[in-house]
């Protein structure tokens, strides 16, 4: 039940944030992701690019985190994610995510697309 | 009695200093009559030994010409007494020859006299001897008498009797007892003044320590009253390092702690405010009756997750030209507390409206998006069920707003179908993206089967070793449960999950809603 979100510049891309949350993003955990996220936003890092290799459930409330990020940084920035596992992709294909949010299946992917 | 810190100090000092005085004093006045009688006897016994000295030289003198005496020629003693008498301390000599004074001779009449020794005198013995006697009061005197030997022929020729004051020994002591007195006073006087100065200082002294060491405290004092009056921010200053800085640290500290619990405090309150205030239209706008229809029951449960979350589930009834529907909706809103319910309360009523215009659900929830999408604030978002059920046909039109899957228990197959139509959350895209992801599904329910949609409370459930509750065990409940009357299944249901969680909090709304159609019912 640990959940532990990292961040850091992305490598190619120092003005892009990779936040990289570790566990499974629910009810329990999302007020604190969604601290988490809001704080980075705060400091002035809005292009998120949301890393979820190492999330292995997420919920309509986790889901719920990333679109309210999503719409706080949409004037000026983005938030995007990648790395989805088929049971997380699963979640948000099933709200109908994919259509207003950019996913993408790896960061190679995600570099090509936001260079 | 209140008493100031700096007259507690300064009168504890000022009794020291006070006590050490008398002591001194007592030590003094002790010292000097030791003193006193020390030097008294010693002044006595020099004066004493110069007398009888004198006394001693007198007898030699008398024994060098006690042939004379011997002789009875009394004169050329006579004149050495006569001498000596001159000398104002030598009280009397006599010079005693047969119990007859011979010596100092007489003018007048007879030449000899009877003795008369002054009182207390013994006479003469076989050797010198000194008595102390007193013939007039205030007249003290040393009587030394004894024997006149001549020492040729060794016979005792006159018996001498010397009378000399003591006056002046006596003067002399007093005059010693008197320094000494004068000295000892002057040393009581400068040991007495020496403390006044000490008592003077000591109390300015403590005065000042007192002070010096109050005023942190005084601002200790005054910080604590403003802290008192409800001002956490006030910070106490004091630099001092020792106990008092200590102190003033501890202090704010314990104002910074007081101030964050107060801060928390504040924020709880005003978090379980809001969860009421959810819970309230919550509760307000949920169902209080489920739909009475013949050949069909319901069954509907709710529960709240400590954070109220949006779930909700309503039934709604149209009655047209003698054809029944019921309107069935089980939804999630995005988001807790107020601005959560809030949204469920504007999606209800949005709903609502809609579903009374139209008997398509497609149209029903895409006018729903339509409206509720452009006011909602981004991020925001409802996944919903929304179905009509035909009452006559048991044909149940529906469509999903990014809502789980629908089960439908087939009785006459004991299977369970998960039905998923395609779709978006209310409020995620815009008009032209959710239309066209929109889909619609068409299920009949036969008799005994029982129609069954949840919210993902239901599925995330998780137990105190990490796992979820899942479609698996959900889809086995249903089927086992599925000969039940609709409310006994939801609740039955609910009952499975909270086994399974066993204890660990509800952290999600958990909502459930079954229409059944009765299995007796023949007029399908």
């Amino acid at each position: 039940m640990d959940f532990k979100v990292k961040a850091a510049p992305a490598e190619w891309d120092p003005s892009i944030t990779t936040v990289s949350p570790q566990g499974s993003i629910d009810a329990l955990t999302a007020s604190y992701f969604e601290k988490e996220l809001l704080a980075l936003a705060a400091k002035g890092r809005r292009k998120i690019l949301v890393d979820c290799a190492q999330v292995d459930f997420i919920s309509s409330a986790g889901i719920g985190v990333l679109m309210v990020v999503f719409g706080e940084v949409e004037k000026d920035g983005f938030l995007k994610v990648m790395n989805l596992s088929d049971e997380v992709h699963e979640s948000f294909d099933l709200l109908g995510v994919p259509e207003v949010m950019a996913i993408y299946k790896n960061e190679k992917e995600a570099r090509k697309a936001l260079a | 009695m209140r008493l100031p810190l700096r007259t507690k100090f300064s009168s504890l000092v000022l009794v020291i200093i006070l006590i050490m005085m008398s002591a001194i004093w007592i030590l003094t006045i002790n010292q000097q009559s030791e003193m006193e009688q020390a030097i008294g006897e010693q002044q006595r016994l020099t004066m004493q030994n110069e007398l009888m000295k004198r006394a001693g030289n007198i007898f030699s003198f008398l024994a060098a010409n006690s042939e004379a005496l011997a002789i009875g020629d009394y004169l050329t003693v006579d004149a050495f007494v006569r001498d000596i008498l001159t000398s104002k301390d030598i009280s009397f000599v006599q010079i005693v020859k047969d119990g007859r004074v011979v010596v100092p001779i007489r003018v007048t009449g007879d030449e000899t006299s009877a003795l008369k020794l002054p009182m207390g005198v013994l006479p003469a013995g076989e050797s010198v001897r000194f008595d102390l006697v007193e013939i007039d009061p205030g007249e003290p005197l040393l009587v030394a008498s004894g024997p006149i030997i001549d020492k040729s022929i060794n016979v005792r020729v006159a018996d001498v009797y010397v009378g000399i004051s003591r006056k002046p020994v006596q003067e002399a002591i007093l005059s010693a007892y008197g320094q000494i007195k004068f000295f000892g006073r002057t040393a009581r006087a400068n040991i007495t003044y020496a403390t006044g100065v000490f008592a003077v200082l000591g109390v300015i002294a403590s005065i000042l320590l007192v002070t010096y060491v109050v005023r942190p405290i005084k601002v200790l004092a005054e910080g604590a009253k403003i802290i008192g009056r409800g001002n956490l921010d006030h910070q106490v200053l004091v630099r001092t390092n020792d106990e008092v800085g200590d102190l003033a640290q501890t202090f704010n500290r314990m104002t910074q702690n007081l101030k964050d619990d107060r801060a928390q405090l504040v924020e709880k309150e005003k978090l379980d405010q809001e969860l009421k205030i959810a819970t309230q239209i919550q509760q307000t706008l949920l169902p209080k009756l489920l739909p009475q229809v013949p050949g069909y029951q319901f069954g509907a449960i709710y529960t709240a997750a400590r954070e109220v979350g949006g779930d909700y589930y309503d039934f709604l009834q149209f009655n047209a030209n003698g054809h029944t529907r019921i309107g069935i909706v089980v939804a999630d809103v995005s988001g807790k507390g107020v601005p959560g319910a809030f949204l469920m309360a504007v999606t209800r009523s949005i709903l609502r409206a809609n579903a009374s215009r139209t008997n398509d659900p497609e149209n029903v929830l895409k006018s729903t998006n339509a409206i509720l999408q452009p006011d909602i604030k981004k991020g925001m978002f409802v996944s919903m069920f929304y179905g009509l059920l035909d009452i006559e046909s048991g044909q149940l039109e529906f469509g999903s707003a990014g809502h789980l899957p629908t089960l439908v228990y087939k009785s006459s197959s004991n299977e369970i179908q998960s039905i998923r139509c395609k779709g978006m959350a209310l409020g995620l895209g815009n008009m032209r993206i959710f239309d066209q992801l929109l889909e619609t599904r068409r299920v009949v329910l036969d008799p005994g089967d029982v129609l069954f949609q949840f919210t993902d409370g239901v599925t995330d459930a998780v137990n105190a070793a990490g796992e979820r509750f899942g479609t698996r065990r959900l889809i086995d409940a249903v089927r086992q449960h599925s000969g039940l009357q609709p409310q006994k299944f939801v609740d039955r249901i609910l009952e499975q999950v909270i086994t399974f969680t066993s204890g660990s909090p509800q952290f999600d709304d958990i909502t459930m809603v079954a229409v059944k159609r009765s299995p007796r019912e023949s007029g399908g």
